[in-house]
């Protein structure tokens, strides 16, 4: 857990808010500052706005009002943007390429590297998550955890300082899962999680912040916002199992 | 409709290669003037890959059952698109099905794609009359359907009918493409019904699909 | 759905090693020759041509069965009527019916050329990956688009395949048969939903690639695809071989006419 060293946010979105034609005021005016080195979870019901607000720091969307800057520079939408780096909620969205290798190597050939810079950066990406065995395979015959990897690795390869996950966890096994916490609560970018699995959240996140109704309702620590019961229940979220107080044992033991 | 390798003279292949280049070329240029052209890229690809996987599905016609084409209904969803997917799409079923044919690959996609545009053209005049109106929309879509497999068809039986047979005399060749085509009736009907009721579909659930 | 038409690409045969770009434009050079022949006489050298280049390449003689029952099925379907429509000298009776001889012949044309392309087709696909022959079109000047597009269908093919089994079971789950009118309607909502679903996914893809900056890197694009492929001169041999036996068929195809 780095402690803030810099003056500049890593994302700084100031007064947002969004409409899509479809549905008004998606996004309320909202504020919000990341700083570099922070892990903040966003939790929230579904059709909180989450995916939008990712959809606009990444430049996707264009906003109604407000501005969102990373690392101090404004976003403009449309533009590429390596800085930042989006994991998709599902990664056959996002695994577009026939063989890993290839899908791996999409982002960093799009930069303009060399092709030996391309292949070494393939090959760091490749090894930093683990899946090296499966660089030749196609998508289709990864299981959801190994499709998640290599989703990560090709965003990784970008070198990105901040990254972004939508729901990682949506259709892992415990013991991807469990390598997916290990490996995020090594990594060194600053980070955006949003899942509906808290206990993960309570796991890999410094900071956690809930979203309702396209409003920061909530901002501050896991624990305290996860463990109060009354907040949670309001906003259709329940309280995760490990923050309730095991004073009395009420797991069968034997 | 899909005209195997083997059957047709070279020359007729060649030929073939030389239309559905043109048509290609056409089709590409006017991709590349639209608004987004590289946007209309994914989109076109998966539609023919689930086209591919669409005209898998049996449509059971007692006593047998009935794979569709669906070529009327591809210039509808795709537009200008339709013709380098259904080449792709060929292509796709000539290595990996063997259906259809290598050489005869330019011939199939010329017979199969241009009526294809031909049936996005038709369908577009939808536009003069109401977008919004599904009676429209379930008759055009059932001209398009049925229009484009019934010229795919009728080309398709045409240059068989006069390339194949060296022995056959020229009343036989025009009798055997009536029979063929009159046979295939059913067949145009069904396509344009299925396209029809596929458009409406799109109408109500993703009105942007409809390229028309 | 077999989609494995690169199952034994990992094989190690002159033919596999082959610079693909030259083997592209060999085969098809001489595929086209083999399409060229209208004479009996030039059968046999036909099917021996593709029989030794098949046993070159090692690949499994079950594995070329296989992929031509189907389509065997239907030329037969389509071809057997020649016999008894083409031509005029008479074979024999089959009741009404008069087996001719032309039509015979014609028959035996088609089937042999029919069955010698095919194999070259089999070979030609079987002895690279996929992916490298599409990398090797690109080097021979197909559109980047048409390439791209290639790609594409081939990655979603097995997933979108994948969801209409599954929509399919579950229709049938619920008691779905299909035999009347309105068979015809839930089928076409079960094709109208496989379009919407590709469609939703098609534009999250894109963005998931603008993301990654498709796009940006144009300009580089021609010279990656340039470093993929390094010939050596018996790629070229091989090369000039097969256009030589092209080149033989078709002046034995004009000297025999």
């Amino acid at each position: 857990m780095k402690q803030n060293t810099q003056n500049e946010p890593a994302l700084d979105i100031y007064n947002l808010s969004f409409s899509y034609p479809q549905r008004s005021s998606v996004i309320k005016n909202m504020n919000l500052k990341v700083w570099p080195g922070e892990r903040v979870g966003i939790i929230g019901p579904n059709g909180a706005g989450k995916t939008t607000v990712f959809m606009l720091i990444c430049g996707v969307l264009k906003t109604v009002s407000g501005s969102i800057s990373l690392f101090g520079q404004e976003v403009v939408p449309g533009k590429f943007c390596p800085e930042v780096g989006l994991v998709f909620q599902n990664p056959d969205d996002q695994l577009f390429c026939p063989c890993v290798e290839d899908d791996v190597a999409f982002g960093p050939k799009n930069l303009g590297l060399s092709a030996k810079d391309v292949e070494s950066r393939v090959k760091e990406s490749l090894a930093l998550t683990g899946i090296q065995e499966f660089a030749a395979y196609p998508p289709h015959h990864l299981s959801g955890g190994q499709k998640r990897m290599v989703a990560i690795a090709g965003v990784l390869a970008m070198h990105p300082e901040l990254v972004i996950y939508d729901e990682p966890t949506s259709n892992l096994d415990s013991s991807y899962r469990r390598r997916l916490i290990n490996f995020l609560q090594q990594s060194q970018e600053t980070m955006l999680v949003a899942s509906h699995d808290l206990e993960f959240i309570l796991e890999v996140c410094d900071r956690v912040i809930l979203l309702d109704e396209g409003c920061i309702v909530s901002d501050g620590q896991p624990a305290e916002i996860m463990g109060n019961v009354a907040l949670m229940q309001a906003h259709g979220l329940e309280k995760p199992h490990s923050l309730v107080p095991h004073t009395e044992p009420h797991h069968s033991v034997g | 409709m899909h005209i195997p390798d083997g059957v047709l003279p070279t020359a007729v292949c060649l030929g073939g290669y030389a239309t559905a280049g043109a048509a290609a070329w056409f089709s590409l240029r006017k991709i590349s003037r639209q608004e987004n052209p590289r946007e209309g890229m994914p989109k076109a690809s998966l539609l023919t890959a689930a086209f591919l996987v669409a005209s898998w599905i049996h449509i059971p016609i007692p006593p047998a059952s009935v794979h569709l084409m669906l070529n009327g209904l591809l210039g509808v969803v795709l537009g200008y698109y339709a013709f380098p997917a259904i080449l792709i799409g060929l292509f796709f079923q000539a290595i990996m099905f063997q259906h259809g044919g290598l050489t005869t690959l330019g011939v199939n996609a010329t017979v199969i794609g241009v009526p294809a545009l031909l049936a996005f053209y038709l369908f577009r005049l939808r536009n003069i009359l109401g977008r919004e109106n599904r009676v429209l929309t379930g008759l055009f879509g059932f001209l398009a359907g049925g229009g484009g497999i019934a010229l795919a068809a009728v080309a398709a039986f045409f240059i068989l009918v006069t390339t194949i047979p060296a022995h056959l005399d020229v009343e036989a060749e025009q009798a055997s493409i009536y029979a063929l085509t009159l046979a295939h009736i059913p067949v145009m009907i069904l396509e344009g019904v299925f396209t029809a009721v596929v458009a409406v579909f799109l109408q109500r659930v993703k009105p942007e699909l409809l390229e028309g | 759905m077999k989609l494995q038409l690169d199952r034994y690409a990992y094989l190690e045969t002159p033919l596999h090693s082959w610079d693909p770009r030259y083997k592209l434009v060999g085969f098809m050079t001489l595929i086209f020759a083999f399409s060229f022949v209208d004479n009996l006489q030039l059968l046999p050298f036909m099917v021996a041509v593709s029989g030794v280049l098949y046993a070159v390449s090692q690949l499994p003689l079950s594995f070329l069965l296989a992929r031509m029952r189907l389509p065997g099925f239907f030329l037969l379907m389509m071809g057997v009527l020649l016999p008894f429509i083409s031509g005029s000298t008479v074979l024999f009776h089959l009741g009404p019916l008069s087996v001719k001889q032309e039509g015979c012949l014609d028959l035996l044309l088609i089937a042999v050329k029919f069955v010698s392309i095919l194999t070259m087709g089999i070979i030609l696909f079987g002895t690279s990956p996929f992916l490298t022959n599409v990398k090797a079109m690109c080097a021979l000047g197909l559109p980047s688009i048409l390439a791209d597009m290639i790609l594409f269908t081939y990655r979603y093919l097995y997933d979108i395949s994948d969801n209409l089994k599954t929509m399919q079971t579950a229709m049938r789950l619920r008691g779905f048969q299909g035999h009347n009118i309105k068979g015809l309607v839930t089928l076409a909502s079960l094709a109208g939903t496989i379009l919407v679903r590709s469609y939703e996914q098609s534009d999250r893809v894109y963005k998931a690639m603008t993301l990654r900056g498709y796009g940006q890197a144009d300009v580089n694009r021609g010279g990656q695809h340039e470093e993929e492929f390094e010939a050596y001169s018996r790629d070229l041999w091989g090369l000039i071989i097969l256009l030589l036996v092209a080149a033989a068929f078709v002046v034995g195809q004009i000297l025999i006419r």
